[in-house]
């Protein structure tokens, strides 16, 4: 019993790996698509900018100064700060831009309502008119050509929604940013750009991010009881018919966590979100017939991420049991030490990173690739504690409760791009 | 003594061994010597910026070069990081020697070149140029028309404040804008191309007739049209008139005098046939072709190529658009408003 069990951990541990050296070398050979990163000239459309902002004194000041800044025609760029119940001087500084920029923002001030990223979007939707709608986080800090890049692809009827690149700012701070940094390029120089690739589920990633609000009011709206509002309006819209399409070159610097603890109750958060959208969608996906096979193999797989982690640390525990027990378990624990060497962490392999590093021409950084271990782990224990306490959740009738991720900045940011 | 030295000598010998690998970490993270963010593009990604540089760059020239244009006199100057210019202030036909010029040259007045010339730095031309035949410019700033001869060649890019006219058999290297008009003669190679209006044609009479080809409706996937989806291919009989957005999980056949009131998307190829309409967006997966005389109102996206017959319209004044592909032919005697990307090869019909 123990070893067909550890037989479908094996199974299950090289599925994953295939998959990671398949986007990894696809996105190391193969030709690679961006097929609206040329849209330069258009007709644009009328567009709201969301920012999602609860309790961002630190950062929010930041990115109201760059959309004010955006390279998009001014009368069809709204931008409506969403503060969502802040108790710092999120408003004061919001409502001070407003002064000083009549006609361009509109603030949505939020002081009840239901927490979470979500349920303020939600409640924002009132103040969106816009077929075209982007998210920010308060934290992120666009280009001037960003807004343009995320929506040319709505030029295609058949885009629901478009996801942009993510790149951490606060780097050399600490360790901590370091490995978050290789995390994110692995995450979306290879991951995400490989499944644009072929064709499979592009991730929308809740922030550097547009929606259709057609498309979105098509499938319901956002769901405010998901802690992962992002994968879940993936699979909604993959489901509905629509597409997302990854914008790899619409890249936004974005503020990642300086402490650990901050970073584990992130990724926990994560963790517990994915997971419901995988309870929620793992049966429907398969039998959804109007989405394409490969769609719906990614999908499945997409789903699952999160869920590995403790796959794999079954895989170890079992495998130290049967090792004691004396089960002939030698070549299993070949391909458990070949994924550790190569797909360890949920959602960041060291090959990914390793190639995303070459992709994004920075030579030094791919040093600390033994360091990932480190946040690997971190990840790993991280993602089975919350899956444990979200097996216990209804036993224990605890309601989910939403983390807000902690802000370190203190001063403004002054952004200097590279050149086209 | 052996039995205290060998135990420790293990343990030291098997720590470095573990050790070693993780020492250039180590060191990264001991020096930080790649510990500053990713660059992300902080342009706004304008066509025109080399150009716009470069005539920051010239600016200290100026004075120079309206003296030299008084003088009728040709002086060589020096920028201020120590490159040579070459101010030319005689009008007309340049008599000058050189087949190959290795400094910037910088035209004060109208400007008329021999055949077979070579700029080796970049050219900057105040008042009107005209080319002479296979001549090669490494980048070109105009500030009013600039007519290039047969067989010319752009090495890098090409900005004209006024209007850009292309003499057949010519390559543009990869940027090509005017503020005003390009015209495009036959067989000319080009990347990337923008202007208010870009045609394929030598003759002017053919933008008079440009205002009244589409009337000034909204251009992109409006809010109210729905989206309709089709499982497999979409065939649009001869005539026939679709309202909203469609999207095909397969190809696209338009025929004649079809036409679509919103954007269409096919995932596989798109064929127009003769004088079809598309008042929204086309995206292909694939290929489109696009027949005679067609309209198209929104941008044009194709994944592999696009090739345009002639008569062909697509954007209007109001609303410029973009036609992009890896490869794109064009016939001539086309009009596009707006910017042509082509990233491998585009290329203008005979």
């Amino acid at each position: 019993m123990l070893l067909y069990l550890f037989g479908t951990v094996i199974l299950l541990i090289c599925i994953y790996m295939v998959r990671h050296y398949c986007f990894t070398i696809n996105r190391l050979i193969n030709e690679q698509r961006h097929p609206y990163v040329d849209i330069d000239t258009a007709d644009w459309p009328a567009v709201t900018v969301l920012i999602a902002a609860h309790n961002e004194e630190a950062v929010v000041a930041d990115i109201l100064r760059a959309l004010l800044e955006i390279d998009y025609p001014k009368e069809r760029l709204t931008i409506v700060p969403v503060n969502d119940r802040s108790s710092d001087r999120t408003r004061e500084i919001i409502d001070s831009f407003v002064e000083r920029y009549p006609g361009r923002i509109q603030p949505f001030h939020r002081v009840s309502g239901k927490p979470g990223k979500a349920a303020a979007l939600k409640d924002a939707m009132a103040y969106v008119k816009t077929e075209i709608m982007l998210v920010f986080d308060a934290d992120y800090v666009p280009g001037k050509a960003l807004v343009r890049q995320l929506v040319a692809p709505f030029f295609d009827p058949e885009v629901g929604s478009v996801m942009g690149r993510v790149v951490p700012l606060n780097v050399g701070k600490k360790l901590l940013t370091r490995l978050l940094d290789l995390e994110r390029s692995g995450g979306y120089q290879v991951d995400q750009q490989a499944r644009m690739n072929l064709r499979f589920v592009p991730q929308y990633g809740g922030t550097v991010a547009g929606v259709r609000k057609s498309a979105l009011e098509e499938i319901g709206g956002w769901n405010e009881n998901a802690l992962a509002e992002d994968t879940d309006l993936t699979f909604r819209l993959l489901l509905a018919g629509w597409k997302t399409v990854y914008e790899n070159r619409a890249e936004c610097y974005e503020e990642v966590p300086e402490r650990w603890p901050v970073r584990v109750r992130q990724i926990m958060r994560w963790a517990k979100g994915h997971n419901q959208v995988m309870v929620r969608y793992a049966t429907s996906l398969p039998r959804c017939g109007h989405v394409s096979w490969r769609e719906r193999l990614d999908g499945l797989l997409l789903l699952g991420v999160y869920a590995m982690a403790p796959v794999m640390l079954l895989g170890w525990l079992l495998a130290l049991l049967l090792f004691y027990a004396g089960a002939p378990i030698g070549g299993g624990v070949a391909v458990l030490a070949l994924a550790a060497f190569t797909t360890l962490g949920n959602f960041a392999a060291f090959f990914e990173i390793a190639a995303a590093t070459r992709l994004d021409g920075s030579r030094l950084r791919i040093r600390l690739l033994p360091c990932t271990l480190l946040g690997f782990s971190v990840s790993l224990v991280s993602v089975c504690r919350a899956t444990w306490q979200q097996i216990l959740e209804p036993f224990q009738r605890k309601e989910l409760v939403w983390h807000k991720t902690e802000r370190s900045r203190s001063e403004p940011v002054a952004v200097e791009g590279r050149a086209a | 003594m052996t039995s205290v030295w060998a135990p420790l000598a293990l343990t030291a010998v098997t720590g470095a061994m573990l050790a070693l690998p993780l020492a250039p970490a180590l060191v990264e993270v001991w020096r930080r010597k790649d510990a500053g963010p990713l660059p992300v593009r902080g342009d706004n990604g304008d066509i025109r910026n080399f150009a716009l540089l470069f005539r920051q760059r010239i600016e200290p020239l100026q004075p120079a070069l309206i003296s030299c244009a008084q003088s009728n006199s040709v002086v060589e100057a020096r920028l201020e990081n120590g490159d040579y210019a070459l101010l030319i202030g005689k009008d007309g036909a340049c008599n000058l020697d050189e087949e190959r010029f290795s400094t910037l040259v910088l035209f004060a007045r109208q400007a008329l070149l021999h055949d077979q010339v070579i700029f080796e730095k970049d050219v900057y031309a105040a008042a009107g140029l005209c080319g002479g035949r296979n001549n090669i410019f490494r980048a070109l700033l105009g500030e009013n028309n600039v007519t290039l001869a047969e067989a010319s060649q752009v090495l890098r890019w090409i900005h004209v404040e006024g209007e850009l006219a292309v003499g057949r058999n010519s390559d543009l290297g990869s940027r090509c804008s005017s503020q005003k008009v390009i015209y495009f003669g036959p067989g000319c190679r080009f990347q990337r191309v923008h202007a208010p209006t870009i045609a394929t044609s030598n003759s002017a009479p053919l933008l008079s007739t440009l205002s009244n080809c589409i009337p000034p409706t909204h251009a992109t996937t409006g809010p109210n049209l729905g989206r309709s989806r089709i499982h497999g291919s979409l065939h649009l009989g001869s005539g026939e008139v679709l309202l909203g957005n469609i999207v095909a999980t397969g190809a696209i056949c338009i025929e004649e005098g079809g036409r679509i009131h919103g954007s269409a998307k096919g995932n596989g190829d798109i064929e127009l046939r003769r004088q079809t309409r598309i008042d929204g967006s086309l995206i292909s997966t694939g290929v489109i072709r696009i027949g005679a005389h067609c309209m198209i109102k929104g941008p044009v996206p194709a994944e592999h190529e696009i090739s345009i017959a002639p008569g062909t319209r697509i954007g209007t004044p109001g609303s410029p658009t973009t036609v992009s592909a890896p490869r794109i032919r064009i016939a001539p005697d086309c009009v596009v408003h707006g910017t042509l990307w082509a990233r491998l090869e585009g290329s203008v019909g005979e």
